[in-house]
């Protein structure tokens, strides 16, 4: 494999020789041969048992870089590879109109970069030894970066990719911190470092010391991720990304966040009650709050991304779950938990990239990414609301499709805790439930708003009226998520034993096919089927008997009043969200600009009317304390003279000091 | 059986952060009295017919019934009707209040775990220390007197059951000094509160403000 | 199967006992106990008028709701005596996701028509169930946390009444479950359902346009809800006792009609809710449910 992926490496630099339209199947040529070799090895892996490794290059610095598949990597590869392949094949239309603004140079390097990405996505998940871990994660980040700035003309999307790339760095600062703590502490520059970590029982602040080494990954990794208050950056990146890059960094790139931290997860040598406490409760409160946002938000892309925050937070709950579970000697609730998180990562990309795919055929079709000036679009675009239609009855965890599987996994762990007979476990456990009760129905809050404005109802805007389908490989790339979203629903018990394969090693005691869950799935699954049956038999007898009887078809009533304008008079998305936006009003703030009438005002002039909405905790907690870093951080210019003699002088100073101290022996 | 009032109680509080009406809430006042009494009866082992009798006459007779029945009377006589005015609905405020309930009562319960004392009892405490939270936030988040005095006797309640959960026995100091403050609080302020309305034709606590020196 | 039969016979009593039981509290004669199944009739053999608005999800969604409710019920066991006709590890979870399915589709048929008012329906219907969601989930985390198992049946077959936070749960359970389902039915104090105006609708207004056959489901989905949760609270309160089979059916459904009977009673005594107060109101109950819980959860552990 490796020779493989060397040589794709020198290949893929001829990508800048190409015409952009040769340049695409060049590069899907380089793609297809990468997924190909990655996946044969991830499924051997999956299917054997057995962990692949292959010395990469011997002597990378002062560490070989091994290439190395287990269960878990197989599962992200698999992961990465199918969505990056219908990221890729839904980009090429959905570039195509930017042919005629765009230059050649800039096709050629979004796709070169598209390879990088998922090439560095790969070797992620492979690379355990830290230095070849942060290379690639680097490389992950800033083709990630020219990825997201394709419309570079644009200076608000140069603006939201310059703050992805500062928040990229400040995470990569604290992954970093953590491997050289780990290398310090044992020798051992890896993941594998950690296990032999051992913590002394100091407190610092009346917390275990192995917390705050566990926090320094966590906001590493939990920036990448996007948890709350790390989040900042995924709701500025999404939306000016294109859709394809939306759909790949929201469905993948992000749970590299996630993936890291299971990484640390599994091998950390004393996880304890702190740990698990912080990991459950940030996940709760990431979970209500990315969803919240996402009902108050009227810009379609970035309520997807919020609701990435809400998923990273479910997927976090099952994480917490499992730790939890391991602090009070519960393997079950533990099993369950970590199966229910890792199954609700492939699950989330699956949706996730269709719903973003589905919003770019929105964006590309309509020009608008406003919820207020779209609707009927199910008339124009029936296959985009359709698979839209899907994403959203998946993604608020409802059945017969995927994202119920998962939840369902997560709540059965949660309700085993109220078997044990102890006082603590299912008090936290509550929070679980009720959290992920509220999760539930908020994404049903939400995605009923998202769907019914979009598709529903009357065209608001003249661009949602000349709406057209899109094309047929888009569509192609739309139905391939599609296919394994319901296939996930109706035969859940493949994928459980998919995940649970993965954890068999971490729980050598439960046998995980006798669980009474497998059954249940087993059941889920049928039901699945047989209600999908059912409801297309019956509908079918519904016709048969509205066959037969007069049918006509008339205006919407509208209480008695006729000529009402059908477009001003339907809810919008504004309104839908009104009575959720007065209760959750401690956390935003509906805003109204409105200009009050003048004193002498007797014929009043034409006025718009405007909302927006203020997320208050970014107002209140975050913005703050950027802004007084920023004061310090202009106070500190001081030293930025723009002589270059002073700027000689600033190291000479730092050496004299150095040697100084280093004479008293202060250092 | 004690825990069905002991949760009685605990909703009672729930109750008092929605309602919107003075009668109700005097009306939940004569309850929790009742609820006490029976919690005292079931709750303590060790009881003598002295403190049985002391017991009832605080629970029953002063809390069930004397000063409902009191409060009522002045809420009558000065036409008081609707605590929360319309600007208050707007606000939500009864839905963030039940939210502070909840959690301040799964905090307490938590807290009162971390304890493991034997001697305690947790139920007990925690709905007592709910009590007397909500019975503080009460306070503070409203301006009319009335309310004032409904929430101080909220969390003498509070206090009471605290006294509860901590012995097998009420000890008599407790419950004289609880009875004492009943009648300083609650007798003397209204005295004060039927004059003061007299003079200001208003219940709200800002009048008051323009009595300092 | 037991219990799904049994529901199903009461669903059909169901709407009009309440019609009656609100008649004669207000002193009328009132429609016959069948009127609404007449009306239901009628509906099934009339022509259909769809607004020019709609799409498929239109017609899709009245299908689909009621199935849901009919599957749903095939979960509902029969006491102690017989498991439900779908039954398994935490199928409590699928029934309330499937009822989620069915809420979805309605309330997304709803905005489908393009008209403020079923949106506003559909809005409010979507905010109240999500807040109400969380009670459910904590009677059922009781039960759980009271029996040791996970599964409609196994909860219900093992539940004893020997320790005194089981008289506690089934007191608590059923006031939590009477509110439960009137939100969920969008009966009073949340909704009116005999309200003539539409403002101040909940369910009504979100069905304004459907008509004939569709309207018709919509109407036995509506009954077939209501009579599922009786068959919940019949179940709960089964469990004091340990009878003979026929009594219990005889309970089970006199359960059933006393429920419905509240319904007739709590409708005609009390007035609907400002629509502003209907979230604390709603909340509270799931606080109430909260509350419960926690102290099931103490008493449990012997503390």
């Amino acid at each position: 494999m490796a020779t493989i992926i060397a040589a794709l490496f020198l290949l893929i630099w001829f990508t800048f020789l190409f015409s952009s339209k040769l340049a695409y199947w060049f590069v899907f040529l380089l793609e297809l041969t990468l997924w190909f070799t990655t996946s044969y090895f991830a499924v051997k892996v999956l299917s054997s048992g057995l962990e692949y490794q292959e010395i990469f290059i011997d002597k990378f610095y002062f560490q070989p870089l091994i290439l190395k598949i287990d269960k878990l990597s197989a599962l992200f590869i698999l992961v990465i590879n199918f969505t990056c392949l219908t990221s890729y094949i839904y980009a090429r239309k959905y570039l195509e109109p930017y042919q005629k603004i765009k230059q050649k140079f800039s096709f050629l390097l979004h796709y070169f970069n598209f390879f990088m990405l998922n090439l560095s996505l790969l070797l992620v998940v492979m690379i355990q030894q830290a230095l070849g871990f942060l290379l690639v994660w680097e490389i992950m980040s800033l083709s990630a970066f020219m990825l997201v700035i394709f419309e570079s003309e644009k200076p608000e999307v140069i603006k939201s990719g310059i703050k992805y790339l500062v928040q990229m760095h400040i995470a990569y600062f604290f992954i970093i911190a953590g491997f050289v703590y780990v290398f310090a502490a044992t020798g051992d520059f890896s993941f594998e470092g950690i296990k032999a970590m051992t913590f002394n029982s100091a407190f610092v602040l009346g917390i275990p010391n192995s917390f705050w080494f566990f926090l320094l990954f966590f906001i590493g990794f939990g920036i990448k991720a996007g948890f709350f208050p790390l989040h900042a950056w995924l709701p500025i990146a999404h939306p000016a990304a294109p859709s394809h890059i939306s759909g790949l960094m929201s469905g993948v790139m992000i749970k590299m966040g996630i993936y890291g931290l299971i990484r640390v997860l599994f091998n950390f040598p004393d996880l304890n009650l702190s740990i698990g406490l912080f990991l459950f409760g940030i996940s709760i409160f990431t979970g209500i709050f990315g969803v919240m946002s996402a009902i108050v938000q009227h810009d379609l892309k970035k309520l997807l991304a919020y609701h990435s925050i809400e998923n990273i937070g479910i997927i976090g709950i099952g994480m917490g779950v499992g730790v939890l579970g391991q602090v009070y000697h519960q393997p079950l609730v533990s099993a369950l938990g970590w199966a229910g998180a890792l199954l609700h990562i492939v699950n989330h990309s699956l949706f996730k990239s269709l719903l973003f795919y589905s919003a770019g055929s929105v964006y590309i079709k309509t020009h608008t990414r406003d919820i207020n000036s779209l609707g009927g679009l199910i008339k124009k675009m029936p296959f985009t609301a359709f698979s839209f239609l899907i994403g959203a009855v998946a993604i608020s965890g409802i059945p017969p499709f995927n994202g119920f599987i998962s939840e369902f996994l997560i709540y059965n762990g949660l309700f085993q805790s109220f078997k044990a007979v102890s006082l603590e476990l299912p008090l936290l456990m509550l929070f679980g439930v009720l959290g992920l009760a509220l999760i539930g129905g908020l994404a049903l809050f939400c995605f009923t708003k998202a769907f019914g404005m979009v598709f529903l109802g009357t065209a608001r805007t003249p661009n949602a009226e000349h709406a057209i389908e899109i094309e047929p490989s888009m569509r192609f790339a739309k139905a391939l998520p599609i296919f394994w979203i319901v296939s996930i629903g109706l035969l859940p018990i493949y994928f459980y034993q998919l995940v649970t394969s993965v954890i068999q090693d971490k729980f050598p005691d439960i046998a995980f096919q006798n669980l009474p869950i497998a059954n249940a799935l087993h059941s889920i699954g049928i039901l699945g089927l047989i209600l999908i049956t059912s409801f297309g038999v019956f509908f079918v007898i519904r016709n048969l008997i509205l066959k037969g009887k007069q049918i006509k078809f008339g205006q919407t009533w509208g209480c008695g009043y006729q000529y009402a304008d059908a477009i001003t008079n339907q809810y919008t998305a504004t309104s839908f969200a009104a009575n959720f936006a007065r209760i959750s009003k401690p956390l935003f703030h509906d805003k109204s600009d409105n200009i009050s009438y003048g004193e002498n005002e007797i014929f009043p002039i034409p006025r718009a009317f405007k909302t927006h909405t203020e997320d208050k905790i970014e107002n209140t907690v975050i913005m703050p304390i950027a802004n007084t870093l920023i004061v310090w951080v202009k106070k500190l210019a001081v030293l930025q003279t723009g002589k270059i003699q002073d700027y000689i002088m600033y190291p000479l100073i730092f050496i004299i000091l150095i040697v100084l101290l280093t004479i008293t022996n202060i250092i | 059986m004690d825990s069905l009032f002991i949760l009685l109680f605990a909703v009672s509080i729930l109750y008092f952060s929605i309602s919107v009406n003075i009668k109700r809430y005097i009306m939940l006042l004569g309850f929790q009295g009742v609820l006490l009494f029976l919690i005292a009866l079931i709750g303590l082992d060790e009881l003598s017919y002295f403190n049985i009798g002391f017991i009832a006459v605080e629970t029953l007779v002063f809390k069930g019934i004397l000063i409902p029945v009191y409060l009522l009377n002045i809420a009558k006589r000065n036409k008081i009707t609707n605590i929360n005015n319309f600007k208050n609905h707007r606000k939500m405020k009864g839905f963030y209040l039940i939210l502070a309930t909840i959690s301040v009562f799964i905090i307490t319960i938590i807290l009162g775990n971390l304890l493991k004392n034997d001697f305690i009892k947790i139920k007990y405490l925690s709905t007592a220390i709910t009590a007397v939270i909500m019975g503080l936030i009460f306070i503070v988040i409203n301006k009319t007197i009335t309310i004032h005095i409904i929430s101080f006797i909220v969390i003498e309640n509070g206090v009471f059951l605290m006294a509860l959960a901590v012995g097998n026995e009420m000890p008599f100091l407790i419950n004289t000094a609880i009875l004492l403050d009943l009648f300083v609080s609650v007798l003397v302020l209204g005295i004060f509160f039927n004059k003061l309305t007299y003079h200001f034709q208003d219940d709200s606590s800002d009048a008051l403000s323009s009595l300092k020196d | 199967m037991l219990s799904f039969i049994l529901i199903l016979i009461c669903a059909i009593v169901f709407p009009g006992l309440i019609a009656v039981t609100k008649a004669k509290f207000s002193g009328r004669r009132g429609p016959s106990l069948w009127q609404p199944w007449y009306d239901i009739l009628r509906l099934l053999k009339k022509g259909s008028i769809f607004s020019t608005t709609t799409s498929i999800i239109f017609q899709v969604a009245p299908v689909i709701n009621i199935l849901v409710l009919i599957m749903a019920a095939l979960f509902i066991p029969f006491t102690n005596k017989y498991a439900g006709f779908i039954h398994f590890e935490g199928d409590f979870l699928l029934f309330i996701y499937l009822l989620a399915l069915g809420k979805f589709f309605i309330i997304i048929s709803a905005l489908d028509v393009g008209s403020g008012f079923e949106g506003m329906g559909a809005n409010r219907e979507a905010l109240f169930s999500m807040l109400i969601e969380p009670a459910f989930f904590m009677i059922m985390a009781a039960l759980v946390l009271l029996t040791g198992h996970s599964s409609f049946a196994e909860m219900f077959t093992t539940f004893n009444l020997d320790n005194s936070s089981s008289i506690l749960f089934v007191v608590l359970s059923c006031y939590i479950l009477l509110q439960f389902s009137l939100i969920e039915s969008s009966r009073l104090p949340i909704d009116d359902p005999k309200t003539h105006l539409e403002l101040t609708m909940i369910h009504e207004v979100m069905v304004l346009d459907n008509s004939g056959f569709d309207m018709a489901l919509v109407g036995i989905g509506n009954a077939l809800k209501f009579s599922i949760f009786g068959g919940i609270i019949a179940n709960v309160v089964l469990i004091l006792w340990k009878l003979p089979l026929w009594s219990e059916v005889l309970i089970f459904i006199a359960i059933e009609l006393i429920f419905a009977i509240t319904v007739g009673i709590l409708e005609s005594f009390r007035a609907r809710l400002k629509m502003i107060y209907n979230s604390q109101f709603v909340l509270t109950i799931s606080g109430i449910a909260v509350v419960m819980f926690l102290m099931i959860l103490l008493l449990e552990n012997h503390l």
